[in-house]
């Protein structure tokens, strides 16, 4: 087995996939950070000209689906990625789904995808001075999303997406837009309408109903940490 | 009836809570993008962000402008003659609470219904001024839902459905005689003939218009299922209505006419499970209900459907069509791709549809894979055992549903 470091980016796992496709490597793990280990590591720089590289061999919806599936930022994730890769580079497919490997990457988006819309929703701002301020812990990689999502949103806003648990930020201020290591927590205060929102909440439940476990169901609470309208 | 005067937290909480018997919430299939300079945009798939202790999405900000109504419906909480509080709220107000909600991310926009205060005209013209606020003064882009006034006139109605992405009327009954009888200050005609007029409006011009949907009391008269599901399909076939929705009759106090104490949810649930199969997978209202008669309560109706034709089963999951797939009970229409994608590269075996994911606890009683996985068994077999099925172990999903 050998351990592939690669820098923690998109562009860096597909440098890392070609690297390994290039040297023929045997059984590689694909990690962001290095871990102690046993095994030969090897530290794969970015290249520059990765995008326009993996245009030449993958499909365009290839390229998206290894995306997803790199945004579901886990060490299995990866590996599948790089299996499908390699059947890709044979087949020139990925339709058999009767393939585990192949028919995970289809989990992988999955659970992305439904974070992504989840977080679509469930995000909240605060307004700070100038800048409207979200955090979160999310399971999976999804700021970039969320972050151009908002971009179109809030085009003439300035706004933070804070991932506390990656410790970075998608950044859009004055208009430019990046992907930041971001480590501190800003401070929020309460503001009038957080009041009126939670107000808001109560009156439009309908009593009669109640149904905490569909609730649950819908909002689980693990989601519920940075949201204004739950107790916390 | 009279107005004190309250700060802007007591009227948000009475004037959404007179609003939230309206069922609909969607904010889905709009098309708006952001403008220069402004805020906020549509997105096509719909937003819930976040869901009250009743198991209900909130996705817009849902209220009315003013609970005063000289109107006086039956079944109507806010009718002229019951004692509530009353508030309105001015333009101004709502439009900031609508921009200051939607920088926070709590809101996809606005659902706008209002009472009748003074006459259709004057409450229209005051829904719109917020509207206005909202798309002009703020380039507010996101989306919004306006309750057409019955009774207002048709330049408003024009002006609210080239605003909105949605404006609606409701129906309430379905039938004119339980209109009369429940809400006597209403007549099919003004609270039909504003949704005719957007239709037409669509259909001649070139500007984007908002599709309409309507909604209907369940339970409060006797009219069944069939009678309501066809009125459904009129209005889905002419393209009148994009949605309609269904609220099972919640008790109002001091009600004369109205006999029963409860729908229940159960009846709601299924008529939107059946309106589903009419929209996207081609039923005809008759198929799936008989006449005069309700739809079963104990089954799902494209499983009731499945037990009524049962010479139609099994079906070959390795050669039916898409169609026929999404006829089987337990199949839907991802799934159906799903078989079609997979059985291209092999014969497929039960084993291989628990591995896509498909869930066979229903289907398996009316399809063959590679071996016939049913027992071949009469309808009323199957009947029994996918309501035990359904009650046993299966207390949860059964329990989200209503």
């Amino acid at each position: 087995m050998v351990n592939i470091i690669f820098e923690d980016s998109f562009e860096g796992f597909l440098s890392a996939l070609f690297y390994a496709f290039n040297n023929d490597i045997k059984n590689p793990l694909f990690l962001k950070a290095q871990k102690p280990s046993l095994f030969k590591t090897i530290k794969v720089e970015l290249d520059e000209n990765i995008i326009t590289i993996a245009k030449g061999f993958l499909e365009e919806e290839i390229i998206e689906l290894f995306y997803d599936c790199f945004c579901f930022d886990e060490e299995k994730a990866f590996s599948d990625v790089y299996k499908s890769f390699l059947f890709y580079m044979k087949n020139k497919h990925l339709k058999d789904i009767h393939k585990d490997f192949i028919r995970n990457l289809t989990y992988y988006r999955k659970s992305v995808n439904r974070e992504r819309h989840k977080y679509i929703g469930f995000l909240r701002f605060h307004k700070l001075d100038n800048v409207l301020y979200a955090r979160f812990e999310p399971r999976h990689f999804v700021i970039d999303y969320l972050g151009e999502f908002f971009k179109r949103r809030y085009q003439e806003e300035n706004f933070i997406i804070h991932d506390l648990k990656r410790k970075k930020a998608a950044i859009y201020y004055e208009k430019r837009f990046s992907i930041e290591d971001f480590d501190k927590e800003l401070n929020v205060e309460k503001d009038q309408y957080q009041e009126l929102w939670k107000a808001f909440f109560e009156a439009v439940t309908i009593k009669e109903r109640t149904n905490k476990r569909l609730q649950n169901h819908y909002v689980p609470h693990y989601f519920r940490k940075h949201m204004t309208e739950f107790d916390n | 009836m009279y107005i004190i005067n309250m700060d802007v937290e007591q009227k948000l909480r009475i004037l959404a809570d007179g609003a939230k018997y309206d069922v609909s919430c969607a904010s889905s299939g709009g098309v708006r993008e952001t403008v220069d300079g402004g805020i906020g945009n549509s997105y096509a798939p719909g937003v819930c962000h976040t869901f009250t202790s009743d198991g209900r999405c909130v996705s817009l900000l849902k209220v009315l402008f003013t609970n005063v109504c000289i109107f006086d419906c039956e079944y109507c909480i806010n009718r002229a003659s019951n004692n509530i509080k009353r508030a309105s709220f001015t333009p101004r107000e709502l439009a900031d609470i609508t921009i200051n909600f939607y920088k926070r991310n709590y809101i996809e926009g606005l659902f706008l219904s209002s009472g009748i205060a003074k006459s259709p005209d004057h409450t229209m013209e005051l829904m719109l001024k917020t509207v206005k606020i909202l798309r002009e003064e703020y380039k507010f882009n996101g989306y919004i839902h306006l309750k057409l006034i019955p009774g207002a006139s048709k330049e408003l109605i024009e002006e609210a459905s080239k605003l909105a992405d949605r404006v609606s009327s409701n129906i309430e009954l379905p039938t004119e005689k339980s209109l009369k009888l429940l809400a006597p200050d209403k007549n099919k005609d003004n609270v039909l003939k504003p949704l005719m007029f957007v239709k037409n409006l669509r259909d001649n011009s070139e500007k984007s218009i908002a599709s309409a949907s309507t909604q209907l009391i369940v339970g409060a008269t006797d009219e069944p299922d069939y009678q309501i599901l066809r009125l459904a399909s009129y209005f889905y076939e002419k393209k009148i209505l994009k949605r309609m929705y269904y609220s099972a009759y919640i008790p109002v106090p001091n009600t004369k006419h109205i006999k029963v104490d409860k729908t229940p949810l159960l009846r709601e649930h299924r008529l939107y499970q059946a309106d589903w199969l009419i929209r996207f997978y081609d039923f005809k209202y008759e198929e799936i209900v008989e006449k005069d008669s309700n739809l079963d309560l104990e089954l799902d109706p494209k499983t009731a459907f499945a037990l009524k034709n049962i010479h139609l089963y099994p079906v070959d999951v390795n050669k039916a069509s898409y169609e026929e797939l999404i006829k089987v009970p337990g199949i839907g229409r991802k799934n159906a791709m799903k078989i079609i994608q997979a059985r291209a590269f092999k014969t497929l075996e039960d084993i291989d549809l628990v591995k896509l994911g498909i869930s066979i606890k229903k289907a398996k009683h009316f399809i063959v894979a590679k071996r016939y996985l049913g027992y071949s068994l009469s309808p009323e077999y199957i009947r029994k055992a996918i309501i035990k099925g359904e009650s046993k172990g299966h207390s949860y999903t059964q329990l989200k549903l209503w």
